[in-house]
C-alpha cells in the first residue's frame, strides 16, 4: 500500500500569487499558515526571491519563514527553494540550525541552483552564468551545511566556499540533519545532485507524463550512484483552485493574463496558459471532481507530496475543500 | 524624566568568557526566551533586543531568525538586534530582510548596525566571511551599507556603485512601514577597558555615528565614561555641522538589583568567572560603576544620572536571568519612575 500523499501550502508572499492578491499582507500570510495547520496540511513553503510579482513586491523568505516557528506548532516548513547565493552558505547553515532548533525540528531545507539572474545582478549578489557551475556551488553549499551541522567545529575547504573551525551551535534538532530538498529540472547535473544529496525533489508543475519521465532520470542517477531511489521524497509545486461558477473561471483567466503580462520575460512561474482549458491542463483547476481526478493522475505519475498555491487566497475555500472533500478520499 | 527600556532577551548560553551577560544561565532555552519576551511586553518594556552573532565561540542562536520569530509573539515592543554585524550579510539583502520585518511587525523595527568589532573577528573569519583588521575599511563598508539600505528602503529603483557594494536597478518592495524609514542605530564600545577596541575602532566609529545615526548606542560604561564618549560625539557633530541633539542616545547595560550590599556582592560572585583577570572590571567598586548594580533606589538614581547626560533609551540585560525576578522588579519599581 502506498504511503499517504502529502499536501503542503505555498504562502502568498508576493503580489500576484493568487487571483485576488495585491501587495503581500502579513496578516493574510499568518492566517493562511495557521489555517493550513488546523486543516492538517503537511507543510508550508515560502519562495526565496528579492524581486517577484506585480511591482516586484515580495516578502523576504527567511524573515517570513522564521515567523512560522512561533505562529505554528506542528506543521513543517521550509524555503522553496533557496537561491544559493543570496546568503553565504556558512551563514545559511547557521540560520537553518537555529530555525530548526527554535521550531522544535520542523525545518525542511530546500536548496536551488538559482535561475533569476535579474534579481541577483540588481542586488549586487554573486551571479554565475553557467548553470553547471551554479549547481556545483549549490552542491558545495549543501555539503558545507552538512559538515557544519554535525561536528563540534567545522572545517571545509571547498572550491567555492570554506570555513575554518567554525562553531555552529546549537545544532539542528533533527538528526542527522534537517531534510534537504533540491528543486530543479536539469537532467544531466541538477537531477544527479538530487540523487547524490537530496532527501526530497521539487519541481514546478509539468504534465504527469513528463513528471514520470523525470523520475526515471532520477532513478538512473540513483542507480549509478548507489543511492536508494525510494528514499527520495517526490514533490511537485502547482496551483490549485476549485471553481464552480463561470465568474470564477473568468477570474482565473484574467489572473493568467495579468501574470503573463507581469512577467514579460522568461520566468518559470509564468503559467503556460492563456485560456481556461490550457490552465486546466497546466494546473489543478476545476470542479471538485475534476481536481480530484487531476490529483489522482499526478499521484499515479509518482507525486508523493504536492506543494500548492491555492489560487483563491485569502479565501480559504480551495484550502478547505481540498482538505475535507478530496484528500480524505485519496 | 522619560526614558525607554528595552529588554535584552538572551539567546545564548551563559557559559562564555567573552561576555558576562547572563552569568546565571548556562544553557540556551528558546522557550524561556519566548516566555520572557511575552512577559516583558505585558510588563511594559518598550522594546526587545537580542544579540546578532554567528558563534561567539559558543552556543548562540542566529539573531535575525530569532528576531523574526519573536516579532510574531509581540505586538507593541520595538524590535532590534544588538549590533547587527553588517559584515554577515549583503547590505541589499539586509535592506530587504529589514523592510519585510518592518512590514510584518507593523512598523516596529530598529535597524541596529555596527562595523564588526575586534571581538567578532574570530567568528567572521571562521565562517569564511571577509574581514579587514583596518577599522577604517570596516567603517567605510558600513557607510556604504547604510547608503545602499536607505536607497532601497525608498521603494524606488536603486542604483549604487560603491567600492565594496553595488546595486543596479534594484527594487525593494514592499518598502518599510515606518516613515521616513526604520531608525538606524549605530553602536560603539563603552570606553570601559574590556570594550575598548584597542585598534582604535571606536574612534573611527564615533565619526560614522555622527554622520549617519538616528540613534547611538553605547555598551556598558560608567556615567563618567559615558560623559566622555558623549563629549567626543558632540565634537564630531560640530566638525561635520550636525546638531548632536538630533541623535538619540542609548545605553546597553547590565542590571543587578539587590536588596543590600551582601546580596549584590553575591551577584558579583556569579559574574566573576566570566571576568578572568579583571577583564571587565577589577573590583566591587568598578562593578558598581560600570553597570546598573544596587538597590532599587540606587538603580533609579544611576539611570537618572545617565538620563541627565542625555541617554533616553536603555537596553537592559538582567544579571539573574533565567530568573525573572529582576525583570519584574525593574518593571514594577524602576520603569514607572521614567514614564
Amino acid at each position: 500500500m502506498n504511503p499517504r500523499t502529502k499536501f503542503g501550502v505555498c504562502l502568498p508572499v508576493f503580489d500576484g500569487a493568487t487571483v485576488t492578491s495585491g501587495a503581500p499582507d502579513a496578516n493574510t500570510v499568518r492566517s493562511v499558515a495557521v489555517e493550513a495547520e488546523n486543516l492538517g496540511y503537511d507543510s508550508l513553503w515560502v519562495p526565496d526571491h528579492l524581486m517577484l510579482g506585480r511591482g516586484d513586491s515580495i516578502f523576504e523568505c527567511w524573515t517570513t519563514l522564521s515567523t512560522l516557528a512561533t505562529a505554528t506548532n506542528r506543521i513543517r516548513f521550509g524555503p522553496l527553494v533557496l537561491s544559493y547565493s543570496h546568503r553565504s552558505p556558512s551563514v545559511l547553515a547557521k540560520m537553518a540550525a537555529t530555525l530548526d532548533y527554535i521550531s522544535g525540528g520542523r525545518l525542511i531545507m530546500g536548496y536551488g541552483a538559482g535561475w533569476y539572474e535579474r534579481e541577483q545582478l540588481a542586488y549586487g549578489l554573486p551571479w554565475e552564468p553557467s548553470p553547471y557551475k551554479r549547481i556545483e556551488m549549490m552542491r558545495e553549499a549543501i555539503k558545507l551545511a552538512l559538515v557544519m551541522w554535525q561536528g563540534e567545529q567545522a572545517s571545509f575547504n571547498g572550491k567555492y566556499y570554506s570555513v575554518a573551525k567554525a562553531v555552529c551551535k546549537p545544532k539542528p534538532v533533527q538528526q542527522p540533519h534537517p531534510p534537504i530538498w533540491i528543486g530543479g529540472t536539469g537532467e544531466k547535473y541538477l537531477l544527479r545532485a538530487v540523487a547524490e544529496l537530496a532527501d526530497g525533489w521539487n519541481v514546478p508543475a509539468m504534465a504527469p507524463s513528463e513528471y514520470t519521465r523525470k523520475l526515471s532520470v532520477i532513478k538512473d542517477h540513483c542507480n549509478s550512484l548507489g543511492r536508494d531511489y525510494n528514499s527520495i521524497e517526490k514533490s511537485m509545486e502547482t496551483r490549485v483552485m476549485i471553481i464552480e461558477k463561470e465568474s470564477e473561471a473568468e477570474q482565473v483567466i484574467r489572473w493568467f493574463e495579468a501574470f503573463k503580462a507581469m512577467f514579460g520575460r522568461p520566468d518559470p512561474l509564468k503559467p503556460n496558459a492563456s485560456t481556461l482549458e490550457e490552465a486546466k491542463v497546466t494546473y489543478i483547476i476545476g470542479t471538485v471532481g475534476e481536481c480530484e481526478d487531476r490529483i489522482r493522475e499526478y499521484i499515479k505519475a509518482g507525486v508523493q507530496h504536492f506543494t500548492i498555491y491555492p489560487l483563491d487566497l485569502p479565501s480559504t475555500r480551495t484550502l478547505t475543500v481540498l482538505s475535507r472533500e478530496i484528500i480524505p478520499k485519496l | 524624566m522619560k526614558a525607554d527600556f528595552g529588554f535584552a532577551v538572551p539567546i545564548l548560553a551563559g557559559g562564555n568568557d567573552n561576555l558576562p551577560r547572563i552569568p546565571c544561565s548556562t544553557t540556551i532555552d528558546f522557550g524561556a526566551a519566548k516566555e520572557a519576551t511575552i512577559l516583558c511586553e505585558k510588563l511594559g518594556y518598550d522594546a526587545l533586543y537580542m544579540a546578532d552573532h554567528l558563534s561567539m565561540g559558543g552556543e548562540i542562536l542566529e539573531g535575525w531568525t530569532v528576531l523574526s520569530a519573536l516579532s510574531a509573539v509581540t505586538k507593541s515592543m520595538r524590535l532590534g538586534t544588538i549590533h547587527t554585524a553588517s559584515l554577515f550579510r549583503n547590505p541589499a539583502l539586509l535592506a530587504k530582510m529589514s523592510a519585510t520585518l518592518d512590514c510584518i511587525s507593523n512598523g516596529r523595527l530598529d535597524l541596529f548596525l555596527e562595523a564588526g568589532h575586534l571581538g567578532g573577528k574570530e567568528e567572521t573569519v571562521s565562517y569564511g566571511l571577509p574581514w579587514s583588521d583596518d577599522a577604517n575599511v570596516r567603517a567605510a563598508m558600513l557607510e556604504e551599507a547604510i547608503a545602499v539600505i536607505l536607497q532601497l528602503w525608498s521603494g524606488d529603483e536603486s542604483t549604487f556603485r560603491g567600492k565594496y557594494y553595488s546595486t543596479e536597478g534594484a527594487v525593494c518592495r514592499p518598502r518599510p512601514v515606518q516613515d521616513p524609514h526604520p531608525p538606524i542605530w549605530i553602536g560603539t564600545g563603552g570606553g570601559e577597558p574590556a570594550f575598548t577596541d584597542k585598534t582604535g575602532a571606536d574612534e573611527v566609529m564615533i565619526k560614522v555615528v555622527a554622520k549617519h545615526a538616528d540613534v547611538w548606542n553605547n555598551t556598558p560604561a560608567s556615567v563618567e565614561h559615558c560623559r566622555l564618549k558623549l563629549k567626543r560625539l558632540e565634537e564630531e557633530c560640530i566638525t561635520i555641522g550636525r546638531d548632536v541633539g538630533e541623535i538619540t542616545k542609548s545605553l546597553e547595560t547590565q542590571v543587578f538589583i539587590a536588596k543590600n550590599e551582601d546580596e549584590l556582592r553575591r551577584q558579583l560572585e556569579t559574574v566573576r568567572r566570566f571576568n578572568p583577570a579583571g577583564k571587565f572590571f577589577r573590583d566591587y567598586e568598578e562593578f558598581k560603576q560600570f553597570y546598573i548594580a544596587g538597590t532599587t533606589e540606587e538603580c533609579i538614581k544611576r539611570i537618572q544620572d545617565y538620563r541627565r547626560l542625555g541617554f533616553t533609551k536603555f537596553i537592559v540585560w538582567f544579571g539573574d536571568y533565567p530568573s525573572l525576578d529582576g525583570v519584574r522588579q525593574f518593571a514594577a519599581d524602576v520603569i514607572p519612575q521614567f514614564r
